[in-house]
Formats: structure tokens, C-alpha cells, sequence
């Protein structure tokens, strides 16, 4: 195989940035290294405090019940929801153009502002109560934006089946929907795993937004958990206690996508 | 899901195919894409238990051919007749007429998400309304004929190149085809692979199937063609006897493709 100068550059490049990012986390770690050997006293008491994180438990695990339980609400129906968006962008029908004023406002807005107006905006303009309580309003929020960001990822998922399959299908006397149903969409959920799985992180995350919602006290996720332990400590423990255990889901899970892009690769 | 409407599609009295009519009937086809026209006006009328094969030079439109038969391609003028029905007719319920007519690609086009036999059984399943038991006969019965019953839950990925070519065969025949249409088959398999792909369709031809076949294979022409066409530049150039055209083509291009394929 032929290198040129243009294939070379962009590995350099890559290397040298990844080379100079390196060196200023190893200078930021090094600072925090000797700020924290001077004032570690300081520093265990108002971040590492065991006394206050032992009072943290076991309640913290409600919290991390409920960040996974509203992850995963949202990241099902709003998965559905982007199913159902893309088929209908990829439609010649009117609805195509509700699916795309859809997925642009909700991936336009910030989530946070998303948040805000279906837990508390909504209710109070249309005088109505989200079954549950406003919480459930955010996870609603949460539902649309990621259905809107998850559609493209759909969409780009049954353009890369290849359109054969499609013509198979339809030589058969299939018509369209069950076309779609049994033979498309199967195997472009398959292709779009990786970026969906990504999808999910970023969603786990997000759901630290819903501290706005206002949870009554069983419904805290894990950063409202940790913000209000905060408050009643007076201590930042509850804090990095809920930033440990985000840390020890994303980071597996950021892994998990690495590894089925790696597959992803080696199949093609 | 509306399951029972797709199981029984309304019957239109233009849907009804009629016995004596051809097969397959194709007047004044024209096919542009844009700018560039692909088929310039194609009469062919194919007479029931006919085996038809077409070559031709690569982008002469054979392809674009049997898939304007079935309409995967819809033409710019013309008309298409599938036994007297007219395809283009906005009542005609296409997706019923297409289970009456195979088609098999060059590139198998089997659903690799499904095994051996759910891929033979999903449109009739789901087109035919057959009952699970019923299909899952059925697709033993044409898997068997293909001579790969003994793969009914192999992926396709598990399968050679010949091997799941067969079961496209199977999956189409499962429909019970008045014909069959070919867009070339064994183009893209390895040279050993080409002969049980082949003895698979000249079986076929032999129990009096409709076919057009699209195709490189000169001695599957000579030996089972009951006619040969050679198309040029979106038009037929020359057909008949394919010992004849073979043996003594009349066209300067039909002279000069034979040369470089034979
Ligand atoms: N969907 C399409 N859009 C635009 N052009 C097309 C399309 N399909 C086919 N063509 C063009 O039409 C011409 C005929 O194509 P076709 O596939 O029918 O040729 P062919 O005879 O089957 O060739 P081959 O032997 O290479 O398969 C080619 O020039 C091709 O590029
Ligand atoms: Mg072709």
C-alpha cells in the first residue's frame, strides 16, 4: 500500500495531541499531588470524610436505584420513540415533517430548559399533575430529547442496510411495513448498538439534570442525593461518594462501546 | 398490527391472473434514470415453461430488465404484463402478484438475521398467511429439493456462497412461483460453487418452470435455454435458438461480445 504525506499527518497530529494532552493531566495530577500532601488534613476531612460517608449508606443505594430506574425509562421509550421518528423522517407522508420539527427543537434546546418546562411549565399552563409527580415530568423531557438524538442514530443505522435486502423482501410480496418490521429494522438496531449503548452514558448522565424537578425524597437520583447530603452535612463527602459511583458505571460502559465498535469493525 | 389484512389482500377482479395469457409480456419498456436511458423500448412476450436467458455487455440494462418485471424498478413508459395482469395498473395489489414471480440476485440477498428456515418461512408467514406448521413443511420440502435440509438452523454466515444461494432459490420456490426470475446468480461465487448452483435450476427448467435468467454461463444457455437473448445499449438486439445465435449470431456486436466470452 501507497503512504502519502496527507495519510501520515492526521496519526501525527493525533498522537502529538493525545502526547501533549498527557503531559498536562500528568502536570495537573502532579500539582494536585503536592496541593494535597500540604493541606491533606483539610482536604480528607471536607472530601474523604468516612464518617459522613458511612451515614450516606444504605440510602445512597435508593438513589442509584432511582438514577438507573429513570435511565432506563427514558432510554427505552425514548429508543422507541426515535424507532418511530426515523421511520417517519424516512416516510414521504406529512408526518415526515413533524418528525423533523421534532428532532430539531429537542436536540436544539438544552436539556436542562427541556427539563424545566415539562415538569413545571407544562403542568402549570395546562392545570394538570404528572402522575407521580414532577419528577416523572423531567423523565418525560429526557424521553423526548433522547428520542430526537437517538433517531438520527436510527435513521443512520437503516440507510447502512444494504438495499438489497429491502428488494429481497419485496420480491416476496412483503409489503412495506412488515418489511420494515422484520427485515429492516432488526438489523439496523443491530449496526446502531455501539451508538446507542453511547447514547445510554450520555443519558445516565443527564439524568443528574433532574435535580430541577423537585424529587420528594424517595425519588432522588444519585446528584440531587448527594447535593442535599451536602446541605445536611455541611461536607462535600456526599458528593464524591455520587461521583464514584457514576464514575463506576459510565466508565465500564464507555468500554462496552470501544469493544462493539472494535467488533462492529471486524465483522465488515 | 393489521396481521389479517395483510393475510388475505383484497381481490381485485384485474388481480386475477389469467391461464392463458403469457407469463410474462413486456411492450415498448422504456427505462430513463435522469438523463441516461437505460432501456429503449423492449418487446418480449415469454411463453409458460420457457427458460430465457440474457446476456450482453456489462450495463446493456439486463438487470434493469427483470427488474422492471417485477417492478423493483418502475419503468419511465411501457407496459409490463404479469399472465395478463397489468402491473401498472394503480388497482393491481402488486405485492400479490410479486409472490407469483421469484426472484433470485446476484448477491442472494438472504436476511442474515434469520436462520435457514425462517427465512423460507417468513413471507409466507407473513404474505401468504400460512400457518406455521404448513410453512415449516414447505420450507423443509423446497430445502430438500436444494438439497440443504440439513441446514434449516444455520445463519447464513454460516453458509458458502453456493450453498446460501440455494436457499434464496428455496425461499422463492416456498412461494410457490408461477416463474422465476435470475439476475446472475452465480456471478459472484466461487468456480466450484457455480455447478450445484446451477443443477439446482436446470432442475427446475426441467419441471417445466418459467424462467429468465440473466447470465455468463454460455453452456447453461446452450444446454437449457429454450431461448436466447442478447441485449446491447438498452435494446434486444438478437434473439432465438440459443444453439443458433450461439453458433451463427447475425449481429457485428453479438459477433464481437461471443468472441470475448467464449
Ligand atoms: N438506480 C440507478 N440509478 C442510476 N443509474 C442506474 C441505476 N441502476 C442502473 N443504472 C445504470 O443503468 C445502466 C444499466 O444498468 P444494468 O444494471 O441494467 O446493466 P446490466 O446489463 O445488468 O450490467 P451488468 O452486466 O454490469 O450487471 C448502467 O449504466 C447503470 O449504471
Ligand atoms: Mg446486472
Amino acid at each position: 500500500m501507497a503512504f502519502s504525506l496527507s495519510d501520515i499527518r492526521p496519526t501525527l497530529r493525533r498522537r502529538f495531541a493525545r502526547g501533549s494532552s498527557y503531559t498536562i493531566a500528568a502536570a495537573v495530577l502532579i500539582l494536585l499531588i503536592i496541593y494535597a500532601s500540604r493541606n491533606w488534613e483539610l482536604l480528607s476531612r471536607n472530601f474523604f470524610n468516612a464518617e459522613v460517608a458511612a451515614k450516606l449508606f444504605p440510602n445512597i443505594f435508593i438513589a442509584l436505584g432511582n438514577t438507573l430506574l429513570y435511565t432506563l425509562v427514558a432510554f427505552v421509550f425514548g429508543t422507541l420513540l426515535a424507532i418511530l421518528l426515523a421511520l417517519l423522517k424516512i416516510s414521504k407522508g406529512p408526518l415526515r415533517w413533524f418528525a423533523i420539527v421534532f428532532i430539531e427543537i429537542f436536540r436544539g434546546l438544552p436539556a436542562l430548559l427541556t427539563i424545566f418546562i415539562f415538569a413545571f411549565m407544562l403542568t402549570m399552563a395546562f392545570q394538570f399533575r404528572w402522575p407521580g409527580g414532577n419528577m416523572w415530568g423531567g423523565v418525560v423531557a429526557l424521553i423526548f430529547v433522547t428520542g430526537a438524538y437517538s433517531a438520527e442514530i436510527v435513521r443512520a443505522g437503516i440507510d447502512a442496510v444494504p438495499k438489497g435486502q429491502r428488494e429481497a423482501a419485496r420480491s416476496l410480496g412483503m409489503s412495506g411495513l412488515p418489511t420494515t418490521v422484520f427485515v429492516i429494522l432488526p438489523q439496523a438496531i443491530r449496526i446502531v448498538i455501539p451508538p446507542l449503548t453511547n447514547e445510554f452514558v450520555l443519558l445516565l448522565k443527564d439524568t443528574a439534570l433532574l435535580f430541577i424537578a423537585g424529587a420528594t425524597a424517595f425519588q432522588r437520583e444519585l446528584t440531587t442525593f448527594g447535593r442535599d447530603g451536602l446541605t445536611t452535612h455541611a461536607n462535600s463527602t456526599p458528593l464524591v461518594v455520587a461521583g464514584l459511583l457514576y464514575l463506576l458505571l459510565t466508565i465500564p460502559l464507555t468500554y462496552l462501546v470501544g469493544m462493539l465498535e472494535k467488533r462492529m469493525a471486524v465483522k465488515k | 398490527m393489521s396481521e389479517a389484512a395483510s393475510k388475505s389482500p383484497k381481490l381485485h377482479p384485474r388481480d386475477t391472473p389469467n391461464p392463458d395469457a403469457p407469463p410474462i409480456k413486456v411492450v415498448d419498456l422504456h427505462k430513463q434514470f435522469g438523463d441516461l436511458e437505460v432501456l429503449k423500448g423492449i418487446d418480449l412476450e415469454i411463453e409458460r415453461g420457457e427458460v430465457v436467458c440474457v446476456i450482453g455487455p456489462s450495463g446493456s440494462g439486463k438487470s434493469t430488465l427483470l427488474r422492471s418485471i417485477n417492478l423493483l424498478e418502475w419503468p419511465t413508459s411501457g407496459k409490463v404484463y404479469i399472465e395478463g395482469i397489468d402491473m401498472l395498473d394503480p388497482d393491481v395489489n402488486l405485492d400479490r402478484v410479486r409472490t407469483r414471480i421469484g426472484m433470485v440476485f446476484q448477491q442472494f440477498n438472504l436476511f442474515p438475521h434469520m436462520t435457514v428456515l425462517r427465512n423460507v418461512t417468513i413471507a409466507q408467514l407473513k404474505v401468504l398467511g400460512r400457518t406455521k406448521s404448513e410453512a415449516t413443511d414447505i420450507a423443509e420440502a423446497m430445502l430438500r429439493r436444494v438439497g440443504l435440509d440439513d441446514k434449516l438452523h444455520a445463519y447464513p454466515s454460516q453458509l458458502s456462497g453456493g450453498q446460501q444461494q440455494r436457499v434464496a432459490i428455496a425461499r422463492s420456490l416456498a412461494m410457490n412461483p408461477d416463474m422465476m426470475l435470475f439476475d446472475e446468480p452465480t456471478s459472484s461465487l466461487d468456480p466450484e460453487l457455480v455447478g450445484e448452483v446451477l443443477e439446482v435450476m436446470r432442475n427446475l427448467a426441467s419441471e417445466g418452470m418459467t424462467m429468465m435468467v440473466v447470465t455468463h454461463e454460455m453452456g447453461f444457455a446452450r444446454e437449457v435455454g429454450t431461448r436466447l437473448i442478447f441485449m446491447d445499449d438498452g435494446q434486444i438486439l438478437e434473439q432465438g435458438d440459443p444453439k443458433e445465435v450461439l453458433a451463427n449470431p447475425q449481429h457485428a456486436r453479438t459477433q464481437s461480445f461471443l468472441s470475448k466470452v467464449l
